[in-house]
């Protein structure tokens, strides 16, 4: 038996594939899995998609317990890891209830919360976020009462606008607050903003773009109301903000590990201790071949190739190559998928019809296409994932 | 279902009414079935081979076969996406080859 034991610090898409992969990596010793929920890892996607429309409270879980038993990965559910001291050999962490967990090899996958709302009356019962399980239960009970008829959506980001197309599924009538001039403002080509505009307008959701929330008025017996910098109410029976999110970095911190704002990582997803590995949404990645300007790209993909490298350099094998980091989501019936990062001075070109509802935009840094955007065009979306993969390969001398 | 790698290696599992081969090759830990999107018919990564006919299984929608062309694994005829594969008795004992790569 291995004298070594793995400790990996939060139990959601990243730390579960961490532990996995270290399993499939040879690692020998053994894996705990601490995680602050209840329960066993599941994914957060669905929950600002089918998860709110059905009356069904189970959430999508990733492996069942007795998969996790078989490849000897000890799941700590429901504990909470409040602090950890490091040692030569490796250290110790304590969890809640005052616990201690030895280890040799530690890594963190503490991934992010919600971003709260910096407002006057924020702290209002009316305003909800969504970042887990159980924020997507108080929120879908919300929201299927039948007393809920308005719903003032804060943000028109994914989690924002896919949350907005599921209100109206429910028969709610829903206003979308943006700062910015266009939702999706930095993550898509303008085309693509003003086709998802079209379409929830078509929806009949009240879009307004431009404007600045101020404050969050609630006062008894009457309907909670958004104040808007031009002095102007949205009244609404229930607000959600999905207006980013912050990575978790507590322990990180309390580690003396570099933080930017996110775990600073380098390609082998070690901290700046050189021996901790960071995976997923708690993370700010350097600058990378399929990632010139190194962005923080809070993704299933991102959480899962992130994880996997990270366990190969804890497992000390070799890591799996770079990949074409893509993304998806859902807004009411709009797919949205993309593949690769548009780098600065890329051209972006429209190829299919926006007005059939079905096109992309291709974006080529000189001859070579580095991104695609693609709004229900999955056939264009794969060719190009694969494109970028094939036509990116690092030639010899040539730094990424 | 029966699960076979390309190694030979055959693994052998109970699926439920509703439950896709995805969600069935996930649940029981198959190697080389990814199903990255969780269903949402956006990643390809839960890539299947069925072995023997196709008769009695769910037609090939459009999305899916759009998603198809962008296989790490070369596509097959008998090429599926194991998230829309949902298998209803007679055929739930039907055989899958797991392809070589996701
Ligand atoms: C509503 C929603 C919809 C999304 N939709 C999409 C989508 O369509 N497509 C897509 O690509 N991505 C989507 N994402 C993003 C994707 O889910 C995340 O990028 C991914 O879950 C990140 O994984 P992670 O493991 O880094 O973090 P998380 O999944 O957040 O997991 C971190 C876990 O660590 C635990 N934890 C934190 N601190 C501690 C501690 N001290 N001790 C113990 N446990 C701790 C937390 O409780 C949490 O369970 C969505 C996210 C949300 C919230
Ligand atoms: S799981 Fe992603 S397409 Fe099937």
């Amino acid at each position: 038996m291995s004298s070594q034991r793995a400790l990996v610090i939060g139990a959601g898409q990243a730390g579960l594939q961490l532990a996995e992969s270290l399993r499939a990596f040879g690692f020998e010793g053994s894996v705990l899995l601490a995680g602050a929920e209840k329960g066993l890892p599941y994914q957060r996607p669905p929950l600002s998609k089918e998860f709110l429309l059905a009356e069904s409270v189970a959430p999508t879980v990733f492996r069942s317990g007795e998969f996790l038993e078989s490849r000897g990965i000890t799941l700590l559910d429901g504990h909470r890891i409040v602090s950890v001291r490091r040692d030569a050999g490796g250290g110790e962490a304590r969890d809640s209830t005052g616990r201690t967990w030895a280890f040799t090899h530690l890594a963190l996958t503490t991934g992010a919360c919600s971003r709260v709302l910096d407002l006057p009356g924020a702290d209002s019962p009316a305003v909800h976020y969504l970042r887990d399980l159980a924020h997507a239960r108080r929120l879908g009970n919300a929201a299927r009462s039948p007393r809920v008829r308005r719903v003032a959506v804060i943000g028109g980001g994914f989690i924002g606008l896919e949350l907005a197309a599921a209100m109206t599924a429910l028969g709610k009538s829903v206003t979308v607050l943006e700062v910015a001039k266009t939702v999706l403002a930095r993550a898509v080509d303008q085309r693509i903003s003003r086709y998802v505009e079209g379409a929830l307008l078509n929806r009949g959701i009240d879009l307004r773009c431009g404007v600045q929330p101020v404050a969050v008025l609630d006062s008894p017996g009457r309907a909670t109301e958004v104040l808007l910098g031009d002095g102007t109410t949205v009244s609404a029976d229930l607000v959600v903000a999905g207006v980013g999110a912050t990575p978790r970095t507590e322990i990180a911190e309390s580690l003396g590990l570099a933080c930017a704002p996110g775990i600073v990582v380098d390609g082998r997803n070690l901290a700046s201790d050189n021996r901790t590995v960071a995976a997923g949404d708690c993370t700010q990645p350097e600058r990378s071949l399929f990632n010139p300007l190194g962005l923080r790209l809070e993704s299933v993909n991102n959480a899962v190739t992130q994880a996997r490298v990270g366990a190969a350099t804890l497992a000390g094998v070799e890591p799996p190559p770079p990949s074409v980091p893509w993304f998806w989501s859902v807004i009411g019936d709009i797919r949205l998928q993309m593949a690769g990062m548009p780098s600065p001075g890329a051209t972006a070109d429209v190829q299919g019809d926006p007005l059939s509802g079905s096109f992309s935009i291709v974006f080529h840094q000189g001859a070579t296409l580095v991104a695609v955007q693609c709004v229900n065009d999955p056939a264009r979306f794969a060719a190009g994932r694969k494109a970028i993969q094939r036509g990116s390969v690092i030639r010899p001398g040539q730094k990424p | 279902m029966i699960y076979v790698q390309a190694n030979g290696h055959r693994q052998v599992t109970d699926i439920q009414p509703g439950e896709s081969v995805m969600s069935n090759a996930i649940a029981h830990g198959i190697e080389g079935i990814v199903g990255e999107c969780g269903g949402f018919l956006s990643c390809a990564s839960c890539h299947v081979y069925v072995v023997g006919t196709l008769d009695g299984l769910p037609p090939l929608g459009d999305l899916e076969d759009a998603m198809l062309e962008g296989t790490a694994a070369p596509r097959r005829d008998s090429s599926r996406l194991g998230c829309q594969l949902f298998i209803e008795p007679p055929r739930d004992g039907v055989e899958i080859e797991v392809p070589p790569a996701q």
